[in-house]
């Protein structure tokens, strides 16, 4: 195992790399990714469809499929993730690192109460009385703004925003230090989604929690996010503080991902030529090299490195320089 | 057309004429509570609900999930038959139409929705599902016939080289060659009333612009008209000629799309735009929220259906019986327990409320005190809330809070749309 260094991050990626194996061949979901996180950021993970963002989380949790081969590190408290037995594994997830689906319905047992839910979670982790349990449950949930006495109700008699708050309580009652979010807004409507994100915010500032958040829109990036890492069918394109990212874009991936938003000042249309690529057969050197309206010869041939161009702001382009 | 200056087009230019649409679905109740409550139990999925499509428009029909946008696009082509209220197509009221007589009038108008993996049969190849509906309609029986159109219309969707993708499987195709195969089979009965149904929310950014140009330029080509059913306000704003935005079951504003979004009127669609997040890491501001999520259509609130969320109600908005058991809740829940609270308010099930009026059984000897507490209470409600309050007052063993009842809501021209809000009538 590799000797890290304590520094301020909490959790760090280093080369880290996932295939799937499928009846058609070995799937390359993330290729090599290197990307921290600093405690109390948060880090917004954007990329399309395919792009292997929620293999990362995946990952983060130690929750990948069996057909998956790993190779590469995430090291989180001086340990490495992937080499971690089940066990322990499953002490640090939901107590340490915990996480919240895009989808609560499907994650909530209709058959449990919301009570059930909170002392089933707090008791795998720790060794307290069902009184202690209780009253912890119950103060989770008041935090979110629901009213104690429906702790006793089933998810199906709760809204889906509250459903999403109580699958919010229920991660974090655990006071966990990493908080990894899959898409935490996309099955809600938009006034819920605000009202989401405002506690997520929230919640940031008074635990000092560290949030990964992995979502396709580049609006709620912008409007939450410390710093973003871009993914283009499992590369990483772009790392960097979220106002590089979103004011002076380098690699020609993110610069056409930017421009396809529609937004209110939406004037014309912008869409990136072709479709992502299938990653069984992913194209040779830079992976956007067939969609990218700059690709060379070069692009064709070598895997452009990763390169720090402004303090912190890294991309994977081999013609970054003129893009600065 | 811009504003109502242009009165001037005759009615045979519309296209699509919607008139007080309802479209009421009933809710399963167990047979003894409906032998114990004759009361009906109906979800209000549209309320009354009336707008018209010229031809070659884009009527945008805006709003979160349950206002009943998608119960409108699937009522209009029919595939659901309206409570009450008037569809006239072309002219013609098809209401009510029967199945058979509708089935001519389908290749009219069509639907698209949201899902286009769902949409396309996955054993069927793309060029099969395409030209499926000329076999259907009998439009075109011969083979090679049908095999030319399919192609002519793949090309024109972009389905590009469509030889080779006109034998491959859905399986095969990536989310925006699917929905592109949608829009083919949909064009293919060359419609004049397209409803697409979310019909990008699914795509991925980068092919989602894609797809709208060819929804313009459909438009452009045929003269289709749209309506374009959606919860994404950027989206709709970049394709729409005129909006209208529901609010469970009610359009509560409608209008050009330029003037909505320059200056919303109704206070539910200043909400909606204020909460679109902005690209922009340096236009990071404090939202104000509307407080609460959409309340359920199966009692929707009285009045204006926005009253309980709204930052701008008056007390005569439509406050009622459980607005004030909410601002109890919230009260018991959020103040710190007394045991005076506990003993003179109860617990919030020992409430009940109908209609304009809430209330209590109490016990107590001196039921003034509980009066003067929930007069109390009230006072920190919002003050709109608080105003509509006829009176509190101790009836027999009851403690009644009683709200006046609420202005007629009607939909008013505002400028160049209408607005069904009361700060403005």
């Amino acid at each position: 195992m590799i000797q890290t260094n304590t520094d301020s991050f909490l959790l760090k990626a280093h080369d880290f790399t996932v295939h799937y194996k499928t009846r058609r061949g070995e799937a390359h979901a993330l290729d090599e990714i290197s990307l921290e996180i600093a405690q109390g950021e948060t880090l917004g993970v954007v990329g399309e469809t395919g792009s292997g963002k929620s293999t990362l989380a995946k990952a983060v949790l130690g929750v990948l499929p069996p057909n998956a081969t790993v190779s590469g590190q995430i090291i989180y408290h001086g340990s490495d993730l992937t080499h971690l037995n089940d066990d322990t594994l499953r002490r640090i997830r939901g107590k340490e690192i915990a996480l919240i689906f895009q989808d609560p319905m499907t994650r909530l047992n209709p058959l449990m109460t919301i009570e059930d839910h909170f002392l089933e979670e707090i008791q795998a982790h720790e060794s307290i009385s069902v009184e202690e349990a209780r009253s912890r449950a119950r103060e989770a949930l008041v935090s979110m703004g629901i009213h104690e006495s429906r702790i006793r109700n089933y998810p199906h008699e709760f809204s889906g925003g509250m459903r999403q708050r109580i699958m919010i309580a229920l991660a974090l009652v655990l006071k966990p230090f990493l908080l990894v979010a899959d898409e935490p807004t996309t099955s809600l409507d938009v006034i819920v989604e605000s009202q989401i994100l405002e506690i997520l915010q929230d919640l940031r500032r008074v635990y000092k929690m560290s949030l990964l958040l992995i979502t396709h829109n580049l609006g709620i990036v912008a409007e939450v996010c410390d710093r973003v890492a871009v993914l283009y069918a499992g590369k990483l394109a772009e790392l960097g503080p979220v106002r590089d990212i979103f004011h002076r874009p380098i690699h020609p991936y993110t610069r056409a991902l930017l421009s396809s938003v529609i937004s209110l000042e939406t004037k014309e249309l912008h869409s990136i030529e072709g479709s992502p690529p299938d990653l069984l057969i992913p194209p040779s050197g830079c992976r956007f090299h067939p969609r990218c309206p700059y690709a060379q010869s070069i692009c064709k041939e070598n895997v452009p490195p990763l390169v720090e161009y402004r303090p912190g702001h890294f991309a994977a382009c081999h013609f970054g320089d003129t893009f600065l | 057309m811009t504003g109502s200056a242009s009165g001037l087009e005759s009615p045979a230019e519309d296209l699509l004429k919607v008139q007080d649409l309802l479209v009421h679905f009933p809710v399963k109740v167990p047979l003894i509570q409906r032998l114990i409550s004759r009361e009906k139990v109906v979800v209000h999925a549209v309320d009354g609900v009336s707008f018209s499509l010229k031809r070659g428009e884009i009527l945008g029909l805006v709003g979160e999930s349950g206002c009943g946008k998608t119960t409108v696009g699937r009522t209009i082509v029919r595939l659901l038959e309206p409570t009450s209220g008037r569809i006239i197509f072309e002219g013609r009221d098809i209401s009510h139409l029967s199945q058979s007589k509708l089935r001519p009038l389908r290749r009219r108008m069509q639907i698209i929705f949201q899902d286009p993996h769902a949409s396309l049969n996955p054993a069927m190849t793309i060029g099969r599902a395409i030209g499926h509906p000329l076999q259907i309609h009998g439009i075109v029986r011969d083979a090679e016939e049908v095999r030319q159109s399919v192609l002519d219309i793949m090309r024109e969707v972009g389905l590009t080289p469509e030889d080779q993708l006109f034998d491959k499987y859905p399986g095969d195709l990536s989310g925006g060659q699917k929905q592109r195969a949608v829009i083919a089979r949909a064009m293919i009965l060359e419609p004049r009333l397209l409803v697409v149904d979310e019909g990008v929310a699914m795509l991925d950014m980068s092919v989602r612009a894609k797809v709208l140009e060819l929804i313009l330029n459909l438009k452009r080509r045929h003269g289709l008209t749209y309506l374009f059913i959606t919860h994404d306000l950027a989206t709709a704003k970049f394709l729409c000629d005129r909006i209208a935005i529901m609010y469970l079951g009610r359009v509560v504003e409608l209008g050009p799309a330029a003037s909505i979004y320059a200056e919303p009127k109704h206070p539910y669609t200043q909400a909606l735009l204020q909460v679109i997040p902005t690209p922009d890491p340096d236009k990071r501001r404090k939202k104000i929220l509307p407080r609460g999520e959409v309340p359920d259509a199966i009692h929707p609130p009285a009045g204006c259906r926005f009253h309980p969320r709204c930052q701008s109600v008056l007390p005569t908005c439509g406050w009622e019986g459980r607005d004030f058991i909410d601002l109890l809740d919230e009260h018991l829940s959020t103040s710190p327990k007394g045991v005076e609270d506990d003993e003179l308010l109860g617990s919030i099930g020992e409430w009940w409320a109908e209609g304009f009026e809430a209330g209590r059984k109490t016990d107590a000897k001196d039921p003034k005190k509980l009066v003067e507490r929930v007069k109390e209470i009230l006072a920190k409600a919002p003050p709109a809330m608080a105003q509509a309050v006829q009176s509190v007052e101790a009836k027999g063993e009851f403690v009644i809070v009683q709200f006046r009842t609420p202005d007629k809501l009607v939909h008013t021209a505002v400028a160049d749309r209408t607005v069904e809000c009361l700060l403005y009538q």
